[in-house]
């Protein structure tokens, strides 16, 4: 009886360490870790409390195309230690020129998967969540909820309109990428930096979608591959930044790169919620607002 | 003045640099509309001395104006 009580205490004591390694693996470094991130541990402005601070993370990239690509493998390079990756669509072969996370042999297969396996590959200490889904108003909320900072690498406009509508009434912070052929744009909404206000939000940019104006994605315009690659890593470094919090955050203006010219110009941007009248006034709203119109020229 | 255009903005006009005259931005908008009509099938904002503009205010001689659209593709 004594050693059947003993070995019951034995067990209890086992799973709680279990459970106790399993929640120290969660939030600090191993040896493997600490090896592979030795670059950014060497920074004084990330050090161990940073890259802890990375591996603690849990950023959402909606969109696995052209910006995600790059965002993706920079974002699981530098140990971001939850990464949900929300693309419905599958690999193309018009895709190869600039979304370089895919290869040849990947046409056809699901970007999330694909994505999901190459970037795990690339660090195998993160965990990844591919989402083959279309991110919808019925699902938007649920996809965000979970994660501290959502990633806009969507390639339509009614897309990016749900995104931020979702994020403002999480109240999380979104980094905005947009591109057209040669030109790129680039800006942090919803963002509260420490002892200032909240930053402007995308309808404060863009206050009304023009869905004539839809139709200028890179499939129908063209687009010159680095573009995206450009883009899609200051995405990403504007997430390092903002989870370290280091540097300035792009936030309160959007950045406008063009690259024939390598000039980058700076819109400054004030938060103006008079212009939020087409954002829902709550979770269920948004759930059945209809942001996605065929109709050209209708305003929403 | 020197005006700034953007993205597809650029497209129809030709040119990302055009030198207008004008004394407040409703004035501008309409000059450019009455010389590029195919500016009105999109939407832009107006950004003065690199700040977007939420209404009509008027403009001087070294004034910078940009024409931003949003960019759809990722």
């Amino acid at each position: 009886m004594k050693s059947h009580s003993y070995r019951l205490l034995q067990a209890d004591k086992n799973s709680r360490i279990g459970v106790i390694d399993l929640i120290i693996s969660a939030i600090m470094l191993n040896k493997e870790e600490i090896t592979r991130y030795s670059k950014q541990l060497l920074l004084s402005e990330i050090g161990k409390a940073g890259q802890e601070k990375l591996k603690r993370s849990r950023v959402l990239v909606v969109g696995a195309g052209g910006l995600g690509c790059p965002a993706l493998q920079y974002l699981a390079a530098a140990g971001v230690g939850t990464i949900g990756i929300t693309d419905f669509d599958v690999v193309d072969e018009t895709n190869l020129q600039r979304q370089l996370l895919y290869s040849s042999e990947d046409v056809n297969r699901s970007k999330a998967m694909v994505a999901t396996e190459k970037i795990l590959t690339l660090n195998p200490f993160i965990q990844v969540v591919p989402i083959n889904l279309k991110f919808e108003s019925e699902n938007a909320i649920e996809l965000i909820s979970g994660y501290d900072i959502v990633l806009d690498c969507t390639d339509n406009f009614e897309t990016r309109y749900l995104l931020n509508d979702a994020c403002v009434l999480l109240d999380k912070p979104f980094v905005y990428g947009g591109i057209y052929k040669f030109e790129g744009q680039l800006s942090v909404f919803n963002y509260k930096e420490e002892g200032r206000n909240k930053g402007p939000t995308y309808r404060c940019a863009f206050p009304e979608m023009h869905s004539g104006q839809a139709l200028l994605n890179c499939s129908l315009t063209g687009v010159i591959g680095t573009l995206p690659g450009i883009i899609g890593t200051l995405q990403a470094n504007e997430v390092i930044k903002m989870i370290t919090g280091i540097g300035e955050v792009c936030s309160g203006k959007i950045l406008v790169l063009n690259t024939l010219t390598l000039s980058f110009a700076e819109i400054k941007i004030n938060r103006n919620e008079n212009l939020w009248c087409d954002i829902p006034k709550s979770i269920e709203e948004l759930k059945t607002k209809i942001y996605f119109l065929s109709s050209p020229g209708v305003l929403i | 003045m020197k005006i700034l255009l953007f993205g597809v903005l650029t497209d129809v006009v030709g040119k990302s640099k055009l030198d207008v005259n004008a004394t407040d931005i409703n004035s501008l908008k309409e000059i450019l509309l009455n010389e590029f009509p195919d500016l009105n099938k999109y939407k832009f904002q107006f950004a003065v001395n690199k700040e977007k503009v939420e209404r009509n205010i008027r403009l001087s001689e070294g004034d910078e104006v940009a024409l931003l659209p949003p960019f759809a593709g990722g």
